[in-house]
C-alpha cells in the first residue's frame, strides 16, 4: 500500500502525477561543479511558512531563524560545515568562554571588530543592553515579551555584568554548562540585535527595522511575499558569495515545487518524500541529511485509559516504525527510537524502547482488560500536514485490535486540541520537533506536560532532567541527560517515530550548500556556478 | 430625493453593518479553538511560561477590553500589532490588499470581456451548435474546483509549454508592467472562470429573451442591421443587469480569490488572511476581515449607483 502526502488528496495526486509525466525540458543538467566559487548573483530560496517577526528576542520557528541568521549572531555558532555530527560549538561574537568551578558564572570575550549594519561598534555595551532588554525591568526599554520568551533560558539569570569593553560576565542562580550551545540556538536565547534600533523605534518597531551583525543586511519585507538581503559589505567574518538573498513565502507544496522545477527559484525548504525522486531524475539536488529533529507521536494523559503504563507500552509495540519509514515517507526517513533526535549532542543511535511485536502488543492489552468486544479505542489528533502518517496509524493499530478515530485540524487548532483543549477520548498527537542541545530534552518533556503529562506521577524524571540541567561536572553532563532519555523511553511517555532524511532541494547549479546536522544551514559558503 | 443625498445615506448605513462585522469577527477569532501564543510556544514552554508571554501581549485582559482596544488600534494604532509578525496591521496589509486589486480587477476584465463574448455567441446563435458548445462548456466550468483548474493551468502552460511563470507576481531578475501582466494571466483566469461562466449564462438568457420580445421582431421585420439592433436595443437592455452581474462578481473575486492566490502563490491579501488565520494572528485576520468586508460594501454600493444611472426606472426613493 502506498500512502500519498499532501494537504489536499486529489489535487496533491494531480500533481504529482503531472510532475512525474511533465517538465521533460527543465533540469536534467548535470551537476557540473568547478569547485572554484563564483562571487555574486541572487540567491532566491523559497520558505514554507511565513517566517515571524524578525526580533532577534521575539523570533520563533526555523523558517523564520533560517532568514534572520544572516542579519543576526549569537554569541556563539554551530559548525555548518557539515563536518561534524553532533555540531561543534564555535565561536562567533564571542572569540572564548570559560565557567567557574559553581558552573554558574560564565565569563565571554568579545570580538572587538564586529560592528551593527549601522556602523556602530558591537562591544560589552550593546551585549548588555540585549540582556537588559530581556531580563532588567529597570530598563527603558525592558521588553516583557522577549523577556517571557527567553525565560526558559535566562529565567535564572542573577546578573549579566560588563567587565570592561571585550569582557562580560552571566551569573546564573543555579550551574548551567549547556549555555554555550545554547546561545548557538534559533529560538528563546539571545542572539544579537542592535539596542540603537530598539531605542530609537521601540522594541515593537524592531522588527521593522532588524539590524545585527550579521554577513547581511535587511533591504525589505513584503509579509506574504518575500524577504530580500544584502550582502554586508562590512561583515567582519569571510566574505560571502552571494550578492542577495531572497526569501519567497511559497506555502502550497504544490506551487513550491513547480517554482524549483520551473527556475524561478533556486532552493526549497520541506520537499515532500513524494517529489524526491521526480526532483532528483531531472538533476535537481535533494541533499542527503538528518538535521536535529524528530517526528513523535504523544500522549494524551488526559485519557484515563492512557494513564495506564501497559496501554503506553502496547502502543508503542504495536508499531512497527520500520515499515512506517517506508510506506508513509518512500524510505526518505529513519526509524527513531530516543526522544533525544539525530544531531543531538546527548543522541545515542543504539537506544531501544519497545520495539515492535503485535503478540506482546495484545498480551499487555489483554492483561489491562481490552477484549475483542470492548477495544481499545481513542481518537489520533493530527495537522493535516499529517494525514498520511495517521491513516497509516489507523490500519497500523487496528491489527492489535485498537481502534481509533482521526480528527484533522489546521495548524493552529491542532495546537489548541493537543495542548489546552483535548478531549478525553483523544489518545494520540502527532508532532515534529527537536534541537542539537541536550538541553532540549527540557524542553520537549515541557512540551509533553502540557499534554496532560502530570511531572509528579513521574518524579524520577524530573529529578533527573533536573540534575541534567544543573550538573557542574561537564563530564557528567552528556551522560546525565541521557540518562533522563533512558527515563522517558522506559516509561513510555512518548513514542519517537522518524526523522526525515530529505528536506531541502536545490536547482542543478547551485554549488556550496550543505545541510549540516541542525536545523538550519549557512548560505555564506552558497555560490551559483555560471 | 437626489442622488447623491441617496449615496450619502446608504455611506451612513455601512457605519452600523461594519460595527456587527468587527464583533462578529473578533468574537469568532476568541471565541474558537486555538491561540497566537500557544500555537508558537506550546511545543517549548511550560503553561506558566506560556501565561506571562500572554500576559505580555495583553491577551489575559477581558474580552469586552481587548475588543475596544482593538477598535481604538483600527483608528490611530494602523490596526493594532501583528502578534506573530510584530508589525502594524494595515501597514502589513495595504501592499497585500493593492495585489488583490490588481488581480480582482484583471478577474473582472476576464470575466467582463469573455463572459459576455461566450453569452453573446451563444444567446445569438440560440438553439445552434455553437450555442450547445457553448453551454456545454459553461456547465462543466461552473463544477469545476477553482484550486483544481488553477493547478491545470499551471501544469500546462508554465511546466509543460513553459509560456507562462508558475507564482508570484515578478519574475526573479523581471519587473515592469510587461512581467506582472504575463504573470496575470493564469490567476486572473482561474480567479474569473466561475464568475465569468456566471455572466455567460446571465447574458445570454438576457439576449434570448431579447430576441423573443415583440419590439425585437417589430426591427428585425423593418430590416434594422444586426449591429445597431443588438449594439443599440438589445445591448441596452441587457446592460443593467449585465452590470449588476459583474458587481456581484466583484465581490465574489474580491473575497473568493483565497484559493487562486494560494495556488499561485499570489502576495494577497487571501494569502495573508489565511496565513493569520494559520497563526490564529488575531488582529491580523481581523483587519483583513473588516478590509474586505468594506471593500465588499463599498463596490455593492457602486454598483447599486451605476445601475441607477443606467437604468432609471429602477430609481429608488
Amino acid at each position: 500500500m502506498r500512502f500519498r502526502r499532501g494537504v489536499i488528496g486529489g489535487a496533491a495526486a494531480l500533481v504529482a502525477a503531472l510532475v512525474i509525466s511533465g517538465c521533460s525540458t527543465g533540469g536534467g543538467a548535470e551537476q557540473s561543479g568547478s569547485g572554484e566559487a563564483v562571487s555574486g548573483g541572487d540567491f532566491v530560496s523559497a520558505l514554507y511558512l511565513e517566517p515571524l517577526a524578525l526580533d532577534p528576542h521575539r523570533q520563533g520557528y526555523w523558517e523564520t531563524y533560517r532568514v534572520s541568521r544572516n542579519i543576526f549572531e549569537g554569541l556563539t555558532k554551530e559548525d555548518t560545515s557539515g563536518d561534524t555530527d553532533p555540531t561543534e560549538v564555535l565561536p562567533s561574537l564571542a572569540t572564548e568562554w570559560s565557567v567557574d568551578e559553581t558552573g554558574t558564572v560564565w565569563d565571554f570575550t568579545l570580538r572587538d571588530d564586529a560592528t551593527f549594519h549601522d556602523g556602530s561598534p558591537f562591544d560589552a555595551e550593546a551585549l548588555d543592553k540585549n540582556v537588559r532588554r530581556i531580563s532588567d525591568e529597570t530598563y527603558e526599554f525592558y521588553d516583557e515579551k522577549s523577556a517571557a520568551n527567553l525565560s526558559v533560558w535566562f529565567g535564572g539569570l542573577v546578573s549579566g555584568e560588563v567587565v570592561d569593553a571585550t569582557h562580560y560576565r552571566f551569573t546564573f542562580d543555579k550551574p548551567f554548562l549547556g549555555l554555550p550551545r545554547i546561545l548557538a540556538q534559533s529560538m528563546a536565547t539571545l542572539n544579537i540585535g542592535n539596542p540603537a534600533v530598539w531605542e530609537q523605534y521601540g522594541n515593537d518597531g524592531f522588527a521593522e527595522h532588524p539590524d545585527g551583525t550579521g554577513p547581511y543586511t535587511f533591504v525589505s519585507r513584503t509579509t506574504g511575499d518575500r524577504i530580500v538581503l544584502a550582502k554586508n559589505d562590512d561583515y567582519w567574518g569571510d566574505e560571502p558569495n552571494l550578492d542577495s538573498l531572497t526569501f519567497r513565502i511559497i506555502p502550497n507544496n504544490q506551487t513550491r515545487l513547480a517554482a524549483l522545477l520551473s527556475g524561478e527559484v533556486d532552493q526549497i525548504s520541506y520537499v515532500q518524500p513524494d517529489d524526491v525522486d521526480t526532483l532528483e531524475e531531472q538533476g535537481f539536488q535533494v541533499p542527503e541529511g538528518t538535521g536535529a529533529s524528530l517526528l513523535y507521536l504523544s500522549f494524551n494523559f488526559r485519557n484515563p485509559d492512557i494513564k495506564d503504563d501497559r496501554v503506553r507500552q502496547a502502543l508503542i509495540y504495536g508499531l512497527d516504525r520500520d515499515k512506517l519509514t517506508a510506506e508513509v515517507y518512500n524510505g526518505y526517513a529513519q526509524p527513531q527510537y530516543s526522544f533525544q533526535p539525530p544531531g543531538n549532542e546527548a543522541y545515542d543511535p543504539d537506544v531501544r524502547d519497545f520495539e515492535y511485536d503485535p503478540a506482546k502488543a495484545q498480551e499487555l492489552l489483554a492483561e489491562a482488560g481490552y477484549t475483542a468486544d470492548k477495544p481499545l479505542s481513542f481518537t489520533i489528533v493530527i495537522d493535516v500536514a499529517n494525514q498520511n502518517a495517521a491513516e497509516w496509524l489507523q490500519a497500523q493499530y487496528k491489527q492489535i485490535g485498537v481502534e481509533t478515530e482521526i480528527v484533522s485540524l489546521d495548524r493552529t487548532s491542532y495546537i489548541a486540541r493537543a495542548y489546552s483543549d483535548a478531549e478525553p477520548t483523544d489518545g494520540l498527537t502527532f508532532d515534529e520537533y527537536g534541537g542539537s542541545y541536550a538541553e532540549w530534552l527540557y524542553q520537549g518533556y515541557n512540551g509533553l506536560t502540557g499534554k496532560g503529562l502530570d511531572p509528579a506521577d513521574f518524579p524520577e524524571i524530573s529529578a533527573a532532567l533536573d540534575a541534567a540541567l544543573t550538573t557542574d561536572d561537564e563530564s557528567k553532563r552528556i551522560p546525565l541527560w541521557q540518562e533522563a532519555e533512558r527515563l522517558i523511553r522506559e516509561n513510555a511517555v512518548v513514542i519517537p517515530i522518524a526523522n526525515l532524511t530529505r528536506y531541502y532541494a536545490l536547482s542543478p547549479d547551485v554549488e556550496g550548500f550543505v545541510w549540516p546536522a541542525t536545523n538550519w544551514y549557512d548560505l555564506t559558503t552558497v555560490w551559483i556556478d555560471g | 430625493m437626489g442622488t447623491l443625498t441617496h449615496i450619502l445615506k446608504r455611506l451612513v448605513n455601512l457605519v452600523p453593518v461594519l460595527l456587527i462585522v468587527s464583533v462578529l469577527t473578533f468574537a469568532i477569532g476568541h471565541l474558537t479553538q486555538g491561540d497566537p501564543i500557544e500555537a508558537q510556544y506550546a511545543r517549548t514552554h511550560t503553561p506558566e511560561q506560556i501565561e506571562a508571554i500572554r500576559a505580555a501581549y495583553g491577551l489575559d485582559l477581558p474580552l469586552w477590553e481587548q475588543y475596544l482596544r482593538w477598535l481604538r488600534s483600527l483608528f490611530v494604532e494602523g490596526g493594532g500589532l501583528s502578534i506573530v509578525q510584530n508589525q502594524p496591521v494595515f501597514a502589513i496589509l495595504w501592499p497585500n490588499f493593492v495585489n488583490t486589486l490588481i488581480l480582482t480587477g484583471a478577474g473582472v476584465v476576464v470575466c467582463a470581456v469573455f463572459g459576455i463574448l461566450i453569452g453573446t455567441l451563444a444567446g445569438t446563435g440560440h438553439g445552434r451548435l455553437i450555442d450547445r458548445a457553448s453551454m456545454f462548456i459553461v456547465q462543466v466550468g461552473s463544477n469545476l474546483s477553482v484550486y483544481w483548474f488553477g493547478l491545470v493551468l499551471i501544469w500546462i502552460f508554465a511546466l509543460q509549454l513553459q509560456w507562462l511563470p508558475v507564482s508570484g507576481m515578478y519574475s526573479r531578475r523581471g519587473g515592469g508592467f510587461g512581467d506582472l501582466l504575463l504573470h496575470l494571466i493564469l490567476p486572473s483566469i482561474s480567479a474569473a472562470l466561475i464568475s465569468m461562466l456566471v455572466l455567460a449564462r446571465f447574458t445570454r438568457i438576457g439576449i434570448i429573451q431579447e430576441r423573443q420580445s415583440d419590439h425585437f421582431r417589430t426591427f428585425r421585420s423593418q430590416g434594422l442591421g444586426s449591429v445597431r439592433l443588438y449594439g443599440r436595443h438589445v445591448g441596452r437592455n441587457i446592460l443593467p443587469p449585465v452590470v449588476n452581474i459583474i458587481g456581484l462578481e466583484i465581490g465574489t473575486l474580491i473575497t473568493g480569490v483565497v484559493f487562486v492566490e494560494s495556488v499561485f502563490n499570489w502576495p494577497g491579501i487571501g494569502t495573508q488572511v489565511l496565513n493569520a488565520v494559520n497563526g490564529k494572528d488575531y488582529p491580523l485576520i481581523q483587519g483583513g476581515v473588516v478590509l474586505v468586508a468594506l471593500c465588499y460594501l463599498v463596490v455593492n454600493l457602486g454598483t447599486d449607483v451605476v445601475v441607477d444611472i443606467l437604468n432609471p426606472r429602477l430609481k429608488r426613493t
